[in-house]
């Protein structure tokens, strides 16, 4: 049995049933309150309400600054690779940290708090803004290509850190980022920087849609702001593919959660031992994730007495599988930031691994802080089910918007369907 | 909490013992054992290495060149002895999150001690070559 990871090698103990069945019982009762008391006329359907004196955001360059050296840590694996230098084998290096942590949790999770500061942070951009590349914005958007290609592009992010082998392997990981660089300059280059991004840097839709579910925004003139919790996230633009973004979001860290319980390799048997099998298996749970969700626009559909088509509805509450794709995944991952994410203080002092300790921090060892299994495991069903109760009443609000009388039994597809992915996360979470 | 340790009885039946048959024999009996002191850190307040016997009864993964016989997850309660017996590796092992690493040469058997005083699912694997032995899983 061969598990692979970017990161780590810890995983969290799996909740004991009465945490389980508790969370299960909040899910129910959330879901049936709401049915009853809830309101009835839509509440965050008209857009994000701009209010409160704007603050300037002065550290853009800070954090552009920031994300520049990211990617050179990552890319600059290859320096020492290239030269021949050894590394010490026992010595972790720079890229994992930041790539398996730092870009791809904490700064999305933080963007959920503290809205889109990946807009500051993309390295991408800076490199493009520093070379003059792209521009000339040369394709108007939303284009047909939406977020297909993005999801496409998750995928792939997704396959290299669960499926493939070489995750943790800082040669790996600077040639991807080499490559994944080169593709996205050229996408700029062909397409505009602020288009190419927002087609194939699969990171700028994710962190744009998480960073919705955040109070903060951004006005016209940059300024922060509040804008009215949830709104932004009603008023998402439904780009094409949307509907797949989302489902991609739930389908990838339910296979990396279920890939890791009893019960998922009893029904899998064997298919887990090889790459080709754990490929099959991460697609098939994206599959799963979109064929439920599909199946509850069906019924929404046909329930609502209204003749939309099927994709026209997949499109419309896409927006609120988000808080709960985000839950999944802060629920499952917190852990490893708190306790992985201390590697960073390590790796700083010997980014490639050489035995160099510029800030004599190099023999910093994790601290486990948390020596007890009790409050994470509360911590991670407060999370799902917080990410229900969100995405029940973006669903809701939806509903009243689309479907005005046939509201009430159009949604009950909808809260089945989340009442069926928040059961998937707890019993991923129970083991 | 000493008294809730990990043992991982690393010993090796030796390809290199040729047709005597002495691979077949019992090993924890006659093995030759080593010591290893764990890294020096602050954080980890017990930091003896003690030797254990295992019992006979301890679960037991045979590791060779890349698979691991045995059991997939050993799971510790207090004091629970965990024997791993080592075919023909020369590598280290790892112990992921505790960050344990123990020197293996083939022909050569181990036993090993250390304090499981942080829950979760933990990791080990050979270190150069990647392989996955077994979780250690850690309840509490």
């Amino acid at each position: 049995m061969i598990l692979a990871h970017g990161i780590g090698g810890r995983s969290d103990l799996p909740i004991p049933l009465p945490v389980m069945v508790t969370g299960a019982a909040a899910v129910l009762a959330i879901t049936f309150l709401a049915l009853g008391l809830l309101w009835t006329r839509p509440r965050f359907q008209d857009g994000p309400r701009y209010e409160g004196p704007g603050l300037p955001v002065p550290i853009g360059g800070f954090l552009a600054g920031l994300g520049l050296a990211g990617l050179l840590l990552v890319v600059g694996q290859l320096v020492p690779l290239l030269m021949g230098m050894e590394r010490v084998s026992t010595r972790a290096t720079a890229a994992p940290v930041i790539v398996w942590v730092v870009a791809w949790l904490v700064i999305p999770f933080a963007s959920a708090f503290v809205g889109n500061w990946y807009a500051d942070i993309n390295p991408w951009r800076t490199v493009a803004r520093l070379f003059g590349v792209g521009n000339q914005e040369r394709i108007g958007l939303p284009h047909t290509l939406g977020l297909w290609p993005a999801s496409v592009v998750f995928i792939a992010f997704a396959w290299f850190e669960l499926v493939s082998p070489r995750a943790g392997d800082p040669n790996t990981l600077g040639w991807a980022a080499l490559g994944y660089s080169l593709f996205l300059l050229v996408a700029m280059a062909a397409t505009g920087r602020e288009t190419g991004l927002a087609l194939f840097d699969f990171l700028t839709p994710y962190n744009r849609l998480i960073s919705a579910i955040s109070p903060l925004g951004r006005n016209r003139q940059g300024e922060l702001v509040w804008r009215g919790w949830l709104r932004s996230l009603a008023a998402v633009p439904e780009w094409p593919g949307l509907w797949l973004f989302a489902v991609v979001m739930i389908g990838t860290v339910s296979y990396d959660g279920a890939a890791g319980t009893t019960w998922f390799r009893a029904i899998t048997g064997n298919l887990g031992d090889t790459t080709i099998g754990r490929t099959f298996l991460l697609l098939a749970t994206v599959n799963v994730v979109a064929l439920a969700y599909y199946s509850a626009c069906v019924i929404a559909s046909s329930s609502s007495g209204r003749t939309w088509t099927l994709h026209r509805v997949a499109q419309r509450f896409a927006h609120t599988l988000v808080p709960i794709g985000l839950a999944y995944a802060i629920s499952h991952y917190f852990t490893l930031i708190f306790f992985e994410g201390q590697q960073l203080i390590a790796v700083l002092s010997d980014p490639f691994g050489l035995g160099w300790d510029l800030f004599g921090t190099a023999d910093y060892r994790v601290r486990f802080f948390i020596r007890t299994s009790t409050p994470v495991w509360l911590s991670q069903v407060a999370f799902i089910v917080g990410g229900h109760l969100v995405g029940v009443v973006l669903a809701h609000d939806r509903a009243l918007q689309d479907f005005g009388e046939g509201a009430d039994r159009s949604q009950y597809a909808m809260l089945g369907l989340m009442i069926a992915l928040t059961s998937l996360a707890l019993l991923i979470l129970s083991g | 909490m000493t008294s809730r340790a990990i043992v991982v009885l690393l010993s090796a039946f030796a390809v290199a013992c040729g047709p005597t048959g002495a691979a077949d024999e019992p090993t924890s009996a006659a093995a030759p054992s080593t010591t290893l002191e764990r890294p020096d850190t602050t954080e980890w307040p017990d930091t003896t290495t003690t030797i254990t016997a295992a019992p006979p009864e301890a679960p037991r993964i045979e590791i060779s060149n890349d698979t691991a016989e045995g059991p997939d997850v050993v799971r510790v309660a207090l004091g629970e002895t965990v024997e791993v017996v080592l075919a023909d590796v020369d590598d280290e092992i790892h112990v992921h999150g505790y960050d344990l690493f123990f020197e293996l040469r083939a022909g050569v058997p181990y036993q090993l001690t250390f304090t499981a005083d942080v829950p979760g699912i933990f990791e080990v694997e050979t270190h150069d070559t990647r392989v996955h032995l077994f979780d250690v899983e850690v309840s509490g």
